[in-house]
């Protein structure tokens, strides 16, 4: 009867879909080296799915497994005399606090003992419980929240949002005709939010008036109410410290309500991301960017060579986080090839020893050395934020 | 005050968003019973369609726009045959579950075509008006035209056309009506169309004004739900068009004035607080189930 | 006749349960079936499962662990959730908000306060108590959609909350329950009296202590009057009041006894994440996966809300590659559960256990019920005995 016939279909349809569940086998993907070398394993924490996977997730692995594929190539990374071949598997974080819990519980079971992010703060976060019942090694970048650093296997290759904010303040004292300075934060960017009030102190330093202090939430697409209220406070900067989507909306409803004024963003946006999201070039005049240099934009721009062989050897998986995953992987093989043996307690100690000169033309950016000439300094770098600013027709150029 | 008219006017697109979502929730609600959670959807999915037809194809935008409502219409046909008829007589609950649960297909859906990231839809037309002190881009000003006179439209549609007539008929009394021979199916299946074409023009009208992302029909339609609650049962339209600007104006005033960051919470704060002075909703004695055009 | 078989009379074609056959006196199997297993198999069966749980932790691998802890977790806030859904009858997205008032508190407790788990457990308690008891008073009043509506916007305004009150919350970057993140704090155990919990094997077990304690607890519950008066609710609560549930009071008691149990599972999984952030408890993580946990599992079942939490949880890791479309796919089941099988997996499993039961047997198999024909024995248990029982 028509009740039965709906009961066996369901039990029919369950009954199928159980077993195209039980059909899916995992792959992982991996890049094995040659027969006879050993072999390094290396995990990435880093969004294959989720929001933002293929802008930040997809330039981040491209950038690391340029420089992987580069060691294997030439032969392997050698420590303490053995030639070891990367092996390099991505576990997907999706971004996210629980996904990237249970992925770095995945690798941790598979025993590998290396990991490469997350990328992003609240997954470093919420992986950081785990990173500090675990003897692996943690290598992060370019997430900037403040916390898993302090923990003893936990290392940072790209600098804290200080950094951003020392940036800025350079500018400043560069352009004295700035005296009235407006800012708006957006929430979910832990170290944006963070970093908030010292900025304010820091630009109240330099004798500027802070006229606006705002906040938004990721995911907002209308700020014309809070740009109405900051242009009718007639600011000369206003610092738009948000991801590039809603930054380059912040810019369009800004010009359109009229306001002239530079502007400084803080999320590494790259040439494309303004090509794509900013309609008319013109609204970028007047625009800057105080961020560590995360892509190879800037490089690009600024004539590097080696920016020029990782974009040539990347291609068109280049994007907003290449060049933060080149150095973070190039900073780590450096202290493998300085490590007496393939684990993390080595690798832990190579790290801690690692000269700014084992680094010198093998890295983007430039670290410069800390106390005794260490890359180091309780496990964080001191690079430099650059400000950056938009060329008609060009992109992002240096501005210092 | 010139700030303050200028915050008027950054709500008025907002707004005309709000008011064609809640106008076709409205009219789905008060002729079919049916609380569409998927309704922001069809906001969601005529914008991707606007995309699609525009950035990917290459169509005209306008063309492209009456193609996104037919998309979204023929989706909510779908969705109306499909799951929302079947389960009509079962009960409220199977509805609300259904509902909530065809939201995630088609948020998913979209997302696994179009992927996650926000895309844009390039203005049909460019350039700022100053009227005053108060200054509006040239694209944002039509959008608000449009929506009045589509507004505008629907309520001829409803109050003055013979179509309109049978679906207040239907809206009233669904029994009586099919007993004075008014095809109920059809003219629910049309109302529906209706409805979710109508938040496939927002959509597609807002797809070039903001960009876009798979999650974006959850807000607006929260706020159409919002208005349909305390307007609802027995307003009439023209409220729920009051009720789309006014929301709007509440929430860009909050921003403004107040703080950004608490623009959505204050809305859904006064959601609450409605609810729990007026339960039943706008009018007494009127039950939860139903409302009137 | 009992007012839930009235109920279903008039309210027309609906799959309902195997007990109205209408040539023979119903077998007294067809209550069994209502009721499940009885009593006496379920009390050992909840001893049995930690016992298993406590053996078997060492063995498995962490992904593992993490992964049915994660879906015992879920288990227990779906069965709480239930109470409100399957028993009083209401579409209820509240979790959200007791579960985010838990968290946070634990992780506040623990990780700044440095509070001993018991006391953090007894002021989650009774925070939860008084904030339900508020809530309930009013939102009773609003029925159906304005129901859903309103527990959606407490939810709604607590992530909110969260969000913006920065100062206490952490706000989006969220807290660590071994103190402020910066300081790079381990995260701290959940005491509770003389047990600590720290380890994934200790969580494991916990959670597997508490959700058979749960679920044995709400058995029990069921077969008292309380549970009774609950089912009568579900049927149809204008009938049930008239002969006698306290109506208002009985749905009341359901959100308040839910609520407070969410809240303390939010304790317990701030304490076994580490880490408490807003996207954790999203609307659609913490208020509306547990719904569609409930239905695809088995609305109106004790168990089947663990069977929905297995899939919905299992799900991306059932699917591994495809883990893309896990939202899609249990979207899909969801509106599969609703159109075709409202009674869920668990119901799909006792049709089928029926069907095969009275296909072995002598008597006709269930006829699907019109509502025309004599009105079937009240010989069931359940409602029927409500009829007889005076308040």
């Amino acid at each position: 009867m028509y009740t039965t016939s709906r009961r066996t279909f369901a039990l029919l349809s369950v009954a199928a879909l159980s077993l195209t569940a039980c059909g899916s086998d995992s792959d992982s993907g991996s890049d094995g080296g040659g027969g006879s070398d050993q072999v390094l394993r290396i995990a990435g924490l880093m969004p294959l799915t989720g929001a933002v996977a293929d802008t930040y997730g997809a330039s981040m692995i491209a950038g690391v497994e340029y420089v992987f594929d580069q060691v294997n190539d030439d032969g392997g990374v050698e420590i303490n005399g053995e030639q070891y071949q990367i092996e390099f598997e991505v576990f997907d974080d999706q971004c996210a606090a629980e996904p990237s819990q249970a992925a770095a519980q995945k690798a941790l079971d598979e025993d590998i003992e290396f990991f490469l992010g997350p990328i992003c703060s609240g997954a470093a976060s919420a992986v950081q419980p785990t990173m500090a019942r675990s003897e692996a090694f943690f290598g992060l970048a370019p997430t900037a929240v403040a916390g898993p650093t302090e923990l003893p296997n936990v290392f940072r290759t790209i600098p804290l949002t200080s950094a951003y904010t020392d940036a800025t303040v350079r500018w400043l004292e560069d352009n004295p005709d700035i005296s009235k300075v407006a800012m708006i934060t957006d929430q979910n960017h832990t170290g944006l939010v963070g970093e908030e009030e010292r900025l304010v102190e820091e630009v109240e330093g330099v004798d500027r008036e802070v006229v606006a202090v705002q906040q938004y939430q990721t995911g907002d697409t209308d700020f014309r109410a809070p740009v109405t209220e900051a242009i009718a406070a007639g600011p000369d900067l206003y610092m738009q410290r948000a991801y590039p989507a809603e930054a380059a909306q912040l810019l369009q409803q800004t010009r359109e309500l009229g306001g002239e004024m530079a502007v400084m963003w803080n999320a590494g946006v790259t040439n494309e991301e303004v090509r794509s999201l900013v309609p008319d070039e013109a609204m970028m005049e007047n625009v800057y960017q105080a961020a560590p240099l995360f892509s190879l934009d800037a490089f690009l721009a600024d004539g590097s060579e080696l920016a020029q062989e990782v974009a040539d050897g990347v291609g068109d998986k280049a994007g907003a986080f290449t060049a933060a995953g080149h150095d973070l992987a190039t900073v780590v093989v450096a202290g493998l090839s300085n490590a007496e043996e393939a684990t993390p307690d080595a690798l832990i100690e190579a790290m801690t020893n690692l000269e700014a000169s084992d680094l010198e033309g093998k890295t983007l950016n430039t670290y410069n050395p800390q106390d005794d000439g260490l890359v180091f300094k309780d496990r964080e770098v001191d690079v430099l934020a650059a400000v950056v600013e938009w060329e008609q027709g060009t992109g992002w150029v240096m501005s210092e | 005050m010139d700030v303050f008219l200028q915050q008027i006017t950054n709500a008025l697109v907002l707004g005309g968003a709000y008011v064609l979502v809640t106008l076709g929730l409205f009219l789905i609600f008060s002729v079919l019973d049916i609380p569409n959670f998927a309704h922001g959807e069809m906001y969601a999915l005529g914008a991707y369609l606007q995309y699609l037809f525009v950035v990917q194809i290459g169509l005209p935008f306008f063309v492209a726009l009456v193609l996104a409502m037919a998309g979204t219409a023929v989706v909510g046909v779908i969705m109306e045959r499909a799951v929302f008829q079947r389960l009509r007589r079962v009960g409220l609950f199977p509805i609300l579950i259904s509902s909530l649960a065809l939201a995630i297909i088609l948020q998913q859906v979209i997302s696994l075509i179009w992927g996650t990231n926000p895309v844009t839809v390039p203005q049909p037309v460019g350039g700022v008006l100053e009227i005053g002190s108060i200054r509006i881009s040239a694209y944002r000003l039509i959008i608000v035209v449009l929506v009045l006179l589509t507004a505008g439209a629907v309520a001829w549609l409803v109050y003055r056309s013979g179509f309109g007539k049978r679906l207040r008929a239907l809206a009233e009394n669904r029994d009586l009506a099919q007993l004075a021979g008014v095809k109920v199916g059809l003219i629910g299946t049309l109302t529906f169309a209706l409805g979710s074409a109508l938040a496939g023009l927002a959509g597609g009208l807002l797809s070039a004004a903001a960009p876009m992302n798979p999650y974006m029909g959850f807000h607006p339609m929260l706020v159409a739900f919002v208005i349909l609650v305390v307007v609802g049962s027995g307003g009439r339209l023209g409220a729920a068009v009051i009720g789309g600007f006014t929301v709007a104006v509440l929430e860009t005033l909050t921003a403004g004035y107040i703080s950004n960051a608490l623009r959505t919470a204050v809305v859904f704060a006064a959601l609450v607080v409605f609810l729990i002075l007026r339960p039943e909703g706008a009018v007494r004695g009127v039950t939860a189930e139903r409302a009137r055009l | 006749m009992s007012p839930s078989q009235l109920a279903q009379r008039t309210r027309g074609p609906k799959v309902r349960h195997e007990g109205n056959s209408k040539s023979a006196p119903p077998s007294p199997w067809a209550g069994r079936w209502r009721r499940g297993s009885p009593l006496w198999f379920r009390v050992p069966l909840a001893i049995a499962i930690p016992v298993v749980a406590l053996l078997v932790a060492p063995e498995l691998k962490n992904s593992s662990l993490h992964l049915y802890t994660e879906i015992g977790i879920w288990a227990a806030v779906a069965v709480s959730l239930h109470l409100v859904l399957g028993f009083a009858g209401q579409l209820s997205l509240a979790s959200g908000a007791f579960l985010t008032l838990g968290a946070y508190i634990g992780a506040r407790a623990t990780g700044f306060w440095h509070w001993p788990g018991l006391l953090t457990v007894a002021v989650t308690a009774v925070a939860a108590l008084v904030l339900a008891l508020a809530i309930s008073v009013v939102i009773f009043r609003a029925r159906g959609l304005h129901f859903a509506l309103l527990t959606a916007g407490i939810s709604l305004v607590a992530f909110g909350v969260i969000v913006n009150w920065q100062s206490v919350t952490g706000g989006s970057g969220g807290m660590s329950t071994g103190g402020p993140l910066s300081e790079g704090g381990a995260p701290g155990p959940l005491t509770l009296g003389p047990i600590e919990i720290d380890s994934a094997e200790q969580y494991f077990v916990a959670q597997a202590v508490l959700l058979s304690a749960l679920l044995l607890g709400i058995s029990i519950l069921m077969r008292r009057k309380t549970g009774e008066s609950w089912k009568a609710i579900r049927e149809d609560d204008v009938l049930a009041a008239s002969v006698g549930v306290n109506v208002p009071r009985e749905k009341q008691i359901a959100f308040v006894l839910s609520s407070v149990l969410i809240a303390l599972i939010g304790v317990f999984h701030a304490h076994w994440v580490g880490f408490v952030s807003p996207e954790s408890y999203s609307f659609a993580k913490a208020s509306f996966e547990p719904v569609a946990m409930i239905m695809i599992g088995g609305i109106g079942t004790i168990f089947g809300p663990v069977i929905g939490a297995a899939v919905v949880v299992g799900l991306p890791e059932m699917l591994r590659d495809a883990d893309e479309a896990s939202v899609l796919i249990y979207g899909i089941l969801l509106l599969l559960v609703v159109m075709v099988a409202p009674r869920g997996f668990l119901g799909l499993v006792k049709s089928g256990l029926a069907l095969l039961l009275s296909l072995g047997s002598r008597r006709r198999a269930p006829a699907d019920d019109e509502g025309a024909g004599p009105p079937p024995e009240p010989s069931e248990s359940g409602p029927s005995q409500l009829a007889g029982k005076t308040s």
